[in-house]
C-alpha cells in the first residue's frame, strides 16, 4: 500500500511535468508509418542475432548485469539518503 | 555506521525476498486464451450448401452463457438443418477457420460443448497448461424415430420428479411440432372435459426451455420437471401424460393433434403402511444424525478455542498473530500482483499520447528489449522482408534468408562459428564478471591488497604532510618576524 502511494504520487508529479508537452504538434502519420515500417522490419527479425550470439547465454548474462545494476545504484541512493541525515559518524 | 548501512542493505534483501516469496504467482492457471474451432472435413462448405449441419446449441462467452438456436435456415425435406456461419457469434466468414472465446469452468477445468454434427469436426483450446483438443458428438445424422417417454416405467409408477422425452425424427426432421399433453382425469370417466389436455408444453428443440442436449442419434432430449406439467399431482388421482404432433387436419380444416406417438397413464399411488413406517424410521434415523452432528459440531468448536491457547498447537494465537502480521506487512509494503504492469503500461500510453514523437525512442527501446525478451535459442536466424514499393513499383520484392545457410554446407565454417559462440559467451560473462568485481570494489572499497596499498599511500602522505607542517612551523618560528 505505501509502495503504490508513493509510485501513484511520482506518476502524478511526473504526469504534471510532462503536461506542458501536450501542446506539441502531431507528428505526420506518413513518417510514422515509414519509422513503423522501418523499425517493425528490424524488430521482426531481430531473431538473425541468433548466428552471432547464444541468446540464452545473452539473456542471462543481461539479467545478472541488471541485477548488479540495480545493487550498485540502490547502495549509492541509500548512501546518498545516509549521508543527508543529521547523525555523526565520528 | 557500517552497522546501519548493513542492517539496511539487509531489511532490504528481506524485503526483496519476502516480495519474491509472497507475491502470489499468475492466478491465470486454466484461464482460457482462445479456442479455434475447426471443421474437419472434406465436404464442401459453400455456403447454402445443404450438406452439412450442427445440430444443438453452443455455449461460449466468458463468464456468461450464451444460447444460440442454430434452427436458423431450416430447409422442408431435408434431414439436417442448414448452419448459418454468418450468426455464429459474430462470424462473417463461413469458409474461414474463425476464433471466440468459450465458457470455461474454472473449478472443474472443463468445457461444456453439448452439441451434434453430421461431420467430424474438433475444437482445440488453449490455456495455461498447453493445448487441447476435444471433439464433440458426432452423427450422420437423425434416423427414423418416434417421440417417445425415456422413463416411461418411473413414470408409469407415479413416483417421479422429471418426464424424459426423446423426439425421435420430430423437430429435427419432421416440421410438425411436437408438444408435451398433461390430462387429468377427476372423474375417472370419459367425460369430454378430461379429454382436454390440462397443459401443452411445446418441445421445440433447442430454444425450448426443456431441452438438455442430443442423444447419439442426434434426437432432441428434453427433461421436463413434474412441477412444470401444470396438474395437481394428488394422491390417487387419475393422469395421463402424451406426446403429440400438431398438425394440419384436412378433415376439419384446422390445426389438432394428428398423432400420439407415446402415451403414458399413471396414478400418484396411495402409500401402505409398511412404507410409512419404513419413512417415519428414516426420519427418525436422518434426525439422531443431525443431532449427533450438531454435538460434534459443538465439540470441535471447543477443541478450536482451547487450540487457540495450547503452545504446542499450530493454532496457537501468538502464531495467528504472527501471521496476522506478516499479512498486514505484506499488504502494506508488497503492491498488488499486477500492479507494476498496470503501471507502466499506463505510464507508457500517456507518454506516448503526450509526446509524442518524443517519446518514438522510449517506445522503440521497449519494444526492443520486448523483442528480445520474446527471442527463442534456436538455431535459426532468418531475415524476411515484404515488398518494398515505390510509385506503385515494387523496387524490393519479398524474401527471406537463413543466414545459418552461409555455413550449413561446410564442416570446416560449422566447426569456427561454434568455437566463435563459446568465445561470445565467454566474453560475455567475462564481462558480467568485470562489472560484478566492479560494483563490489565500489560498495566494499576493493580487495584487501588494493586496501592495503591505499592505507600505506595514506600512511606515508600523512608523514609527508607531517614533514612539510613541521618544515613550515620551523620555517615561520624562524623567519616568522620578518
Amino acid at each position: 500500500m505505501i509502495v503504490e502511494l508513493i509510485v501513484n504520487l511520482i506518476t502524478i508529479v511526473i504526469k504534471l511535468l510532462a503536461t506542458p508537452f501536450s501542446i506539441l504538434p502531431d507528428v505526420p502519420d506518413g513518417l510514422v508509418s515509414a519509422m513503423d515500417y522501418f523499425f517493425n522490419l528490424l524488430f521482426s527479425n531481430l531473431g538473425f542475432l541468433n548466428f552471432f550470439v547464444n541468446i540464452g547465454t545473452l539473456k542471462a548474462v543481461a539479467l545478472v548485469a541488471i541485477a548488479i545494476w540495480t545493487l550498485d545504484n540502490s547502495y549509492h541512493f541509500i548512501m546518498w539518503i545516509i549521508r543527508k541525515l543529521p547523525i555523526s559518524t565520528d | 555506521m557500517f552497522i546501519i548501512v548493513f542492517l539496511l542493505l539487509f531489511v532490504i534483501l528481506l524485503i526483496l525476498l519476502l516480495g519474491y516469496v509472497l507475491i502470489p504467482k499468475s492466478s491465470l492457471d486454466g484461464f482460457v486464451n482462445e479456442i479455434k474451432f475447426n471443421i474437419c472435413s472434406t465436404r464442401n462448405l459453400e455456403y447454402g450448401d445443404n450438406k452439412y449441419s450442427v445440430l444443438g446449441y453452443l455455449d461460449f462467452g466468458l463468464g456468461e452463457k450464451y444460447f444460440y438456436n442454430l434452427k436458423n435456415s431450416y430447409k422442408e425435406g431435408s434431414q439436417f438443418y442448414n448452419f448459418d456461419w454468418g450468426n455464429f457469434g459474430g462470424v462473417s466468414n463461413h469458409w474461414e477457420s474463425f476464433f471466440f472465446t468459450g465458457i470455461y469452468d474454472t473449478d472443474k477445468k472443463t468445457f461444456t460443448l453439448p452439441f451434434m454434427t453430421d461431420i467430424p469436426i474438433s475444437i482445440t483450446y488453449t490455456n495455461a497448461e498447453g493445448k487441447h483438443t476435444i471433439k464433440p458428438g458426432y452423427a450422420v445424422g437423425p434416423s427414423v424415430g418416434d417421440p417417445s417417454f425415456s422413463n416411461k416405467d418411473e413414470i408409469a409408477s407415479g413416483k417421479f420428479t422429471k418426464v424424459l422425452v426423446n423426439s425421435g425424427k420430430y423437430n429435427t426432421s419432421v416440421s410438425d411440432p411436437l408438444y408435451l399433453l398433461s390430462f387429468y382425469y377427476p372423474s375417472g370417466s370419459d367425460d369430454f372435459a378430461d379429454l382436454l389436455p390440462r397443459k401443452e408444453i411445446l418441445l421445440n428443440g433447442p430454444s425450448s426451455e426443456y431441452y438438455v442436449g442430443c442423444d447419439s442419434n442426434g434426437y432432441y432430449l428434453y427433461e421436463i420437471p413434474s412441477a412444470a406439467l401444470g396438474i395437481d399431482l394428488v394422491e390417487g388421482n387419475q393422469y395421463e401424460l402424451k406426446l403429440g404432433v400438431l398438425g394440419w387436419i384436412e378433415e376439419f380444416n384446422q390445426n389438432g393433434y394428428i398423432k400420439y406417438p407415446d402415451s403414458v397413464k399413471f396414478a400418484i399411488g396411495t402409500v401402505s403402511a409398511e412404507e410409512k413406517e419404513q419413512e417415519y424410521r428414516d426420519k427418525q434415523l436422518e434426525i439422531q444424525k443431525e443431532q449427533a452432528e450438531t454435538n460434534k459440531g459443538i465439540w470441535d468448536s471447543l477443541k478450536e478455542v482451547l487450540s487457540y491457547l495450547n503452545p504446542f498447537s499450530e493454532n496457537f494465537f501468538v502464531y495467528k498473530l504472527i501471521e496476522l502480521l506478516i499479512e498486514g506487512l505484506k499488504s502494506l509494503f508488497v503492491p498488488s500482483e499486477d500492479f507494476f504492469t498496470n503501471w507502466f503500461q499506463d505510464l507508457n500510453d500517456y507518454f506516448s499520447d503526450v509526446l509524442g514523437i518524443l517519446y518514438y525512442p522510449f517506445d522503440l527501446l521497449v519494444k526492443f528489449f520486448t523483442r528480445i525478451g520474446e527471442l527463442e535459442d534456436t538455431r535459426s536466424a532468418v531475415i524476411s522482408w515484404n515488398n518494398f514499393d515505390f510509385m506503385g513499383a515494387t523496387l524490393i520484392k519479398a524474401g527471406s534468408y537463413d543466414l545459418y545457410s552461409l555455413i550449413d554446407n561446410n564442416e570446416t565454417f560449422k566447426n569456427i562459428h561454434s568455437i566463435y559462440l563459446i568465445f561470445t559467451d565467454i566474453i560475455l560473462w567475462l564481462g558480467v564478471i568485470f562489472l560484478g568485481s566492479n560494483c563490489l570494489r565500489t560498495i566494499f572499497g576493493g580487495m584487501i591488497g588494493e586496501a592495503v596499498d591505499v592505507s600505506t599511500e595514506n600512511e606515508r602522505g600523512y608523514q609527508n604532510y607531517s614533514r612539510q607542517a613541521s618544515y613550515r612551523k620551523r620555517y615561520k618560528e624562524e623567519h616568522g618576524k620578518k
